[in-house]
């Protein structure tokens, strides 16, 4: 039974953290965009539950809410979340709310960071996009009415109208129901002559546009989908933990989502599924270590430095990552077949 | 109020000029954005740290033994990685690289500040140095504001003189115009970058030995200020070693000035990097060369 | 034993072959030219002999010894010159930073001497001397980029098309160059070119690459007279 839930559980975080890989690689792997922001997109959907949930569930019960954010969140959550064990309603509603809120705005500053993607080289761009995600993580830990600062905020349990036992079992189906769904739609695209449009434009900006593609709004579209893709992961996460930390959504998590897609394998579908496993697999193997051997080294740093090892190595070694990119598909096999057979010129 | 403004700007500026240059000198020989330039900064505060706390000599004498190690950590990074990727990698790559190194470098100084708290029983974060206060010409002076002045113009005047005037400068100027012609010519360019890395590492652990003088500093210090080396740099030209240095003091001041105003309207002073990174978005989409591009006539 | 011997040699980018199977010899204070269509491989080669490019089979042996995996700049201390068609001088820096430069492992005195040399063979260099390269005309580049190949001393100057972006007036005296040096200064020249006519005629032994492949080695007269391949590859 534990291992059971212990497998749901994972299962959870492989969804939120596949999706992460998907929404990097649309941008990063196909258009060759590193959004280095995606920590502030990830965030943007954490934020929206922790500063909303518990403030909606609270104005619907209709209860006035006293005392400061950061001291009482948490136990306001704890309210909520009794309250929705009574009403699904209320727990649906604290789901989707947040959702609706942060979509439009990941998409608005995806639309944003498009246009500087324009006019910046590459790396100048990278360092503005995590500049501005660290601007948002030292804002929403200074302002303390967003998220309660370093407090953090307190996130209701919105399927707490279920049975204990199905929690978590309903909870796994959301995710993992999400993941397939975004993967089938992100597998269309990039299978579609879209796809195709944005690796061309990756490997040789200069002649896509000759071939008349308007470059402005393929990247102001691309940014958009995948900061929308991170917002939806960073909603899911929120509700994982319980509850929403700025400190959570730093560089390092940019980075880590950038390090699932190089070892999965830029370019490929495949990819980002093979490298949020084997990084969640790294990952769980190193929390489990950490409770096996006490070493006199903190164990949290040593996986720093393994995963830019990692990181450096696969580079260095095999670039094109665990599965490589495979050439366009445009005519299938059997298709040129017949038509060597009924004579080439 | 005026004056001190004055001489917190001049400090940090000396820091941030030491920095941008050496972060000037990285991309100009290996194309990549460091983004592990405040870590060698951070290594010369742990290095001085350390031999300060055997010796119990001031800082401001272990400059040198700063100086070495920054330059050994720079020149590793360079020859264990970036000389590998030598024409290898884009621009994207070597950036994401240079964060995974900017990762190792901070784990590896936290688990450092852990085994020294543990075995040397003091304080591995947090740690200020004491600085010493002089009498010049009847007002007292702090310590830091000589060094790191007199220390910045002479290793920047130091570096000219490599530069222009040595064989050594002129093989490092020509491998970063043209790589392969430099080969050809004999020159052995992995020397002269590792070199060149060493230097960028070196000036950057110097201007790390400064910053505990003013502020308490952890292993998380050197990224912290990334943005504003980032920032200095751009404002004044990435490309353009004079440039850098004049960025730094623009943006040094700027900052200073920022910070002072930030605290006088009561926000908060966490929300400094908003100026650096204004800075830098601004000069981006205006003159992306940054100031020097605009009176360099070649290119 | 030839100065250059070059044995079975392929060379080519990452992983794609540009040139197969060549073979030959350069002797002592020989002219020995390179020529073909455009892209056949010839400048490839060139770099493929200093070490610039991939080597994917054969050897390079320079005056005895086997220098086919030697890095570049220790192929210029023994004696080789490359003086590449473009990007052969340093721009930013000025013309005496380039001079020291391409001199900078010799000793002072040693350097003096060899500048003098050279100066001898193009005087006009002094001229210039403190400007910038980048305010010099193609022409006085290219002067500039002889000199330095020149400053080497090396036994073996290989030159990549070095008339190629000059005037047919300033092209022929190259070529008066490249028999003055061969004459008075005993050096071997490896010079690859498109413009095939003159280059023959001064040539003693040529090698024709044809889309990487070696399609004649002999002297250079020959090749001339050869109707066919003359008019087939070189429009001659």
């Amino acid at each position: 039974m534990d291992l059971l839930l212990f497998l749901l559980d994972l299962g959870v975080l492989y969804s939120i953290y596949a999706i992460l890989a998907i929404s990097v690689e649309i941008e990063y792997g196909e258009l060759g965009i590193p959004n280095f922001a995606k920590s502030a997109m990830y965030a943007l959907g954490a934020y929206s539950v922790g500063a909303l949930a518990t403030r909606i569930g609270v104005w619907l019960m209709g209860v006035t809410w006293q005392g400061e954010f950061k001291n009482t969140s948490w136990v306001y959550a704890t309210l909520v979340s009794s309250n929705i064990s009574r009403n699904p309603l209320l727990g649906i509603i604290i789901f989707v709310i947040p959702l609706i809120v942060a979509l439009p705005i990941a998409a608005f500053l995806g639309l944003i960071a498009s246009y500087p993607a324009l006019r910046l080289r590459e790396d100048y761009l990278g360092i503005t996009l995590i500049a501005f995600s660290e601007l948002v993580r030292v804002f929403a830990r200074n302002y303390e009415p967003l998220l309660g600062g370093t407090f953090g905020a307190g996130v209701p349990n919105f399927l707490a109208f279920l049975p204990v036992q199905l929690r978590s079992l309903a909870f796994f189906a959301i995710a993992i129901g999400l993941l397939l769904l975004i993967w089938a739609l992100y597998y269309r695209l990039t299978t579609s002559p879209f796809g195709r449009v944005l690796r061309a434009i990756r490997d040789n900006q200069v002649a896509a546009q000759s071939l008349g593609r308007d470059i402005v709004k393929i990247r102001a579209i691309v940014l958009v989908i995948g900061s929308m893709l991170a917002a939806i992961a960073g909603v899911l996460y929120a509700f994982y933990v319980g509850s929403v930390n700025p400190d959570d959504f730093t560089v390092m998590k940019t980075f880590i989502v950038v390090l699932m897609v190089v070892i999965g394998g830029k370019g490929s579908p495949m990819g980002p599924l093979a490298g949020a496993g084997v990084y969640i697999a790294l990952d769980r193997s190193i929390t489990f270590l950490k409770q096996q051997v006490s070493l006199p080294i903190d164990i949290n740093y040593f996986s720093y430095i393994l995963f830019g090892v990692l990181l450096i190595s696969v580079i260095m070694w095999r670039p094109e990552g665990l599965i490589p990119e495979k050439p366009p598909l445009t005519v299938s096999g059997s298709t040129l077949e017949v038509r060597e057979e009924q004579g080439s010129s | 109020m005026l004056e001190e403004i004055f001489l917190n700007g001049l400090i940090y500026s000396n820091l941030l000029a030491l920095l941008s240059i050496g972060l000037s000198l990285t991309m100009l020989t290996s194309k990549v954005s460091n983004f592990a330039q405040g870590d060698f900064a951070v290594v010369g505060i742990y290095a001085a740290y350390t031999t300060s706390l055997l010796t119990r000599v001031t800082p401001y004498m272990l400059l040198p033994i700063a100086f070495l190690v920054g330059a050994a950590v720079a020149a590793g990074v360079y020859l264990l990685v970036f000389d590998k990727l030598r024409g290898k990698a884009n621009l994207v790559t070597l950036m994401i690289v240079s964060i995974a190194i900017d990762i190792i470098l901070r784990a590896s100084t936290q688990i450092y500040a852990d085994l020294l708290q543990s075995s040397l029983h003091v304080f591995g974060r947090g740690f200020i140095f004491n600085d010493i206060m002089y009498n010049v010409a009847g007002t007292r002076v702090s310590g830091v504001l000589i060094y790191s002045t007199v220390t910045t113009i002479f290793l920047l005047a130091l570096l000219y003189v490599l530069l222009f005037k040595t064989k050594l400068g002129i093989a490092m100027r020509a491998s970063i115009e043209n790589p392969s012609l430099a080969e050809t010519l004999g020159i052995n360019v992995r020397k002269v970058f590792t070199i060149s890395w060493g230097l960028s590492g070196g000036l950057a652990a110097v201007a790390g030995v400064f910053l505990p003088f003013r502020m308490p500093v952890n292993p998380d210090t050197g990224f912290a200020i990334l943005l504003s080396i980032f920032a200095a740099a751009t404002v004044g030209g990435m490309t353009s070693l004079a440039g850098s240095v004049l960025g730094a003091y623009i943006l040094g001041f700027s900052e200073t000035v920022f910070t002072f105003l930030l605290s006088s309207i009561g926000l908060s002073t966490a929300y400094r990097p908003a100026l650096a990174f204004t800075a830098i978005i601004l000069t981006l989409l205006v003159a992306p060369g940054g100031l020097s591009s605009l009176w360099n006539r070649k290119g | 034993m030839g100065l250059l011997v070059v044995e079975n040699l392929s060379v080519g980018y990452e992983k794609m072959e540009i040139v197969s199977g060549v073979n030959f010899t350069v002797e002592k204070e020989e002219i020995f030219v390179i020529v073909g269509p455009n892209g056949s491989g010839k400048s490839t080669l060139l770099k493929g002999l200093f070490g610039l490019v991939r080597i994917f089979g054969g050897r390079v042996i320079l005056g005895g010894r086997d220098i086919t995996h030697l890095p570049p700049y220790k192929r210029s201390l023994l004696g080789l010159s490359y003086l590449p068609q473009l990007g052969n001088t340093f721009e930013s820096l000025t013309v005496w930073e380039n001079l020291v430069l391409a001199a900078h492992d010799l000793p002072r005195d040693e350097f003096t001497g060899r500048l003098e040399n050279v100066l001898e063979i193009l005087p006009d260099i002094k001229r210039f001397m403190n400007r910038k390269v980048h305010t010099l005309s193609g022409g006085e580049r290219q002067m500039l980029a002889l000199a330095m190949g020149l400053l080497r001393n090396p036994f073996l100057l290989m030159m990549d098309e070095p008339t190629a972006a000059l005037s047919p007036k300033l092209a022929s005296r190259v070529f008066q160059q490249v028999l003055e040096l061969r004459k008075n200064h005993g050096l071997s020249i490896l010079l690859v070119e498109q413009n095939a006519l003159k280059a023959l005629e001064i040539g003693d032994k040529a090698l024709l690459l044809v889309s990487g492949q070696p399609k004649f080695y002999g002297p250079a007269q020959d090749l001339l007279k050869s109707e066919e391949l003359a008019r087939l590859y070189l429009g001659v």
